[in-house]
């Protein structure tokens, strides 16, 4: 499945900190899944869902039920599918980025965007209310696990 | 954001992603900015690990500057002593030392130069004039210092030819005629005050700011090695009352993190007030918005305490910034700014274009920076007292830290010697009550022994997981033997919810019954410790030309994480110290194992506990190994 990166935070040293994690016991990383998991679960998904119902317009609900948890050792959500979902055949991923930028984003300047969208919302910019609480939660989950793998 | 991609958003990224979009940006700071990215992260990592990894990292550098630094003042005070003016070596270091904060020229190029010049004139304050007119020459004609002031030297000595060389517009007629003072008057004619006004620009203040980190580890680092070889006299009676004020003190590695992310806030504070600084500095945080939204706001949140303290000094620069023309510390305190530099956010590749024509035309913009400049020094010098403020702040912080993090340590030592009470060897069954051998060696005993920890372990985590710590603390209290057949029944009989559920309440019931019971004697012991405590907190708030030491001497208050990581860094440098390094061998190459390494060391009462639940961990999965189990939970 192809898929576009994008990052809330820039934290340095955290490859390091992951890199560490290998010299823990496996469960170190699987007990860093589960609680990045959980992390998503708690304010990443509803965040962007929220935020998709609310700004994306009528195709919002769709975008939204594409919000997906990912398993990985930080925090993360997928958002869109390949899927068609939508009556004309679109998937959400055909739709999310259009909601987002409309004719202002690339799509726009080749004349590719169907008129529907308009200049878009902007609203993936603006889903970022979440990033205090999840990383302190992510933080205390990191120390909390380095702290108890290097003891046990 | 691609189209026809699923789109994946995670909440961290190594900052090197940022790097690489940024790399061009990020040459154009000078190497503060360079400096202070690196302390974006650890601030991030949360409150137990990253910042005693930073700290640790802080003062490792700080020791090899200290050393770097101990190595100059050396050099220089033994040629003052031998020409004579050793009772001048204080003045002369504090000459460079605010030399360097009025010109942005650090001292280790500084004392050098003023040791060249002071041989050749043999005069302090000729020296120091002859100084004050090199550095001036070499920022106003783009020379080295080393080679202008070699230039004076000599032409003082008589040779003129290097100071010809220099190319500094001196007539050939004062070459030829060998006329210092005249060559003097015409340099401090071409070039005098270069040197202030460089200091004055943008690229100057920032340049100072760097020097003030690295002043303030090179103190961190001062402090350690001092705390490491101190022996007696003021030092050691300082030493003796940092220690009596550790309480409040411990953990200064942290404030020292928050030391420098003060200084941090400073540098892009000062840089926003400059309009092509503002330009650069909107450039990197439209492109890096939420990261550093983020910044404040973890601050803030993870940390209270501290975030308090951040929400102060935002403020403070708020009132600073009646205009809001600031989107620096404004920014990083509250969000506020930044939200609105996040609503404003172009996509990426605009935002690193802007960031890289801010860069290129930095540069060029000493004008407005200079007008900007004059507005910011009354401000950093506010900055540098909130610096100075925050140490009392701090201390709460570290203080509460401190004590989780011993909570936890106290946990996990009572967990695991709960979980290791079965491990005896003298009640190993060799033989029977009639001295017969039982047929069981006392190897086989004593795996057997290891072999009930691990699975009492095992049903320790079950009962937490399926109920809860105060059934698992419950059972972990009766140790292998008892607590093994408890837990099989309690889980075979599906119990879990409900014993949990009722121990819950008991316990409620059980701790207001014991509130209420409270004998008298206790409640004058709560106040006397209260007292205590009240009459060490003004002992610290006497202790206030302390704690401005402490910037040189917080070394001695660091945690034992600290104090081992130093050792290593000491021993690898020369200066073995013994002790901790062999627990340290290997250093701490990451922030995990350098968290992980400082938790090991600064719980080194639990060490042998570590250790042994390690040894215990092997042998059960080697025996696991030789019977062929896989680990899974065995009837006990």
């Amino acid at each position: 499945m192809a898929t576009a990166k994008v990052f809330d935070t820039y934290v340095d040293g955290l490859n390091d900190v992951l890199r560490a994690f290998r010299k823990l016991p496996k469960e170190a990383s699987a007990e860093l899944r589960d609680a990045s998991q959980a992390v998503a679960d708690k304010h990443m998904a509803p965040a962007w869902r929220q935020a998709a119902n609310n700004y994306a317009g009528p195709w919002g609900q769709v975008i939204a039920d594409s919000v997906k948890i990912k398993r990985d050792r930080v925090p993360a959500v997928n958002i869109g599918g390949a899927r068609k979902k939508f009556s004309g055949g679109a998937s959400p991923t055909m739709v999310r980025y259009l909601t987002d930028k409309g004719n202002r984003g690339r799509a726009g300047a080749q004349k590719r965007a169907p008129e529907a969208f308009g200049e878009g919302t902007n609203w993936m910019e603006n889903v970022r209310q979440y990033q205090g609480g999840a990383m302190e939660e992510w933080a205390k989950a990191v120390d909390r696990i380095v702290l108890k793998w290097s003891y046990l | 954001m691609a189209i026809g991609k699923t789109l994946t958003v995670y909440l961290a990224a190594d900052v090197s992603k940022l790097r690489s979009g940024l790399a061009q940006a990020e040459t154009g700071l000078s190497g503060f900015g360079n400096k202070l990215t690196s302390m974006i992260g650890p601030a991030l990592i949360g409150a137990t690990a990253a910042a005693g990894a930073f700290a640790v990292a802080l003062a490792v550098d700080g020791v090899q500057a200290a050393m770097a630094e101990e190595a100059e003042l050396t050099k220089l005070n033994t040629t003052l002593d031998n020409l004579g003016f050793g009772w001048a070596s204080e003045q002369v270091n504090t000459f460079v030392d605010d030399l360097q904060f009025a010109t942005g020229v650090t001292d280790s190029e500084l004392r050098p130069a003023f040791e060249r010049l002071l041989v050749s004139t043999g005069n302090v304050a000729k020296a120091q004039n002859l100084l004050n007119l090199a550095v001036d020459t070499s920022i106003g004609a783009n020379k080295s210092l080393e080679s202008v002031a070699n230039a004076l030297g000599k032409a003082y000595d008589g040779n003129f030819g290097a100071l010809g060389k220099l190319n500094a517009g001196i007539d050939a007629s004062i070459i030829k005629n060998k006329d210092l003072d005249a060559a003097v008057a015409q340099l401090s004619g071409t070039f005098g005050g270069q040197a202030a006004a460089q200091a004055e620009t943008l690229q100057g203040q920032i340049k100072i700011l760097g020097i003030a980190f690295d002043e303030l580890k090179e103190s961190l680092g001062k402090g350690l090695i001092e705390g490491f070889t101190s022996t007696g006299g003021g030092l050691g009676n300082l030493s003796v009352r940092m220690r009596d004020l550790q309480p409040q003190t411990e953990d200064l590695g942290k404030k020292a993190g928050i030391l420098a992310g003060n200084l941090l806030d400073a540098a892009f504070g000062a840089k926003s007030l400059a309009d092509k600084g503002n330009e650069l500095l909107q450039g990197i945080l439209s492109y890096g918005g939420p990261a550093f939204e983020l910044i404040g706001n973890a601050a803030i949140d993870a940390l209270n305490p501290i975030g308090q303290l951040i929400s102060s000094l935002a403020g403070v620069n708020k009132a600073l910034n009646p205009g809001g023309t600031s989107g620096g510390v404004t920014a990083f305190g509250t969000g506020g700014a930044m939200a609105r530099a996040t609503a404003s956010m172009k996509d990426v590749a605009a935002a690193a274009e802007t960031a890289q024509k801010a860069t290129s035309s930095l540069s060029k913009a000493t004008g407005g920076a200079s007008k900007a400049t004059e507005v910011m020094n009354p401000r950093l010098r506010v900055q540098i007292d909130l610096v100075k403020e925050l140490t009392s702040k701090v201390k709460d912080a570290g203080s509460a830290l401190e004590s989780a993090r011993r909570e936890m340590n106290n946990w996990i030592s009572g967990m695991a010697q709960n979980i290791l009470s079965g491990i005896d060897l003298g009640t190993i069954q060799q033989f029977d009550a009639e001295g017969k051998r039982t047929g069981q060696s006392l190897l086989d005993g004593f795996n057997k022994q290891i072999e009930q920890a691990g699975i009492f372990g095992n049903y320790l985590k079950q009962l937490n997981s399926e109920g809860g710590p105060e059934l698992r603390d419950a059972v972990a209290a009766l140790g292998p033997e008892a607590g093994n057949k408890l837990a099989k029944e309690i889980i075979d009989q599906g119990l879990i919810p409900t014993m949990q559920s009722k121990l819950v309440d008991v316990q409620h019931m059980a701790e207001t019954t014991a509130a209420e019971m409270v004998p008298p004697m206790l409640v004058a012991g709560v106040q006397s410790a209260a007292g205590y405590l009240m009459t060490m907190q003004a002992e610290l708030d006497e202790s206030t030309s302390l704690l401005e030491e402490m910037g040189r001497k917080m070394g001695k208050t660091l945690s034992d994480a600290m104090v081992a990581e130093i050792r290593a860094a000491l021993a690898a440098a020369g200066v073995a110290q013994g002790g901790a390094t062999s627990i340290m061998a290997g250093t701490a190459g990451t922030t995990a194992q350098a968290a992980s390494q400082a938790n090991l060391i600064a719980g080194s009462p639990f060490l042998n506990g570590t250790a042994i639940m390690q040894a215990i961990q092997n042998a059960i999965q080697q025996s696991d190994q030789r019977l062929g189990r896989t680990g899974q939970v065995l009837n006990a």
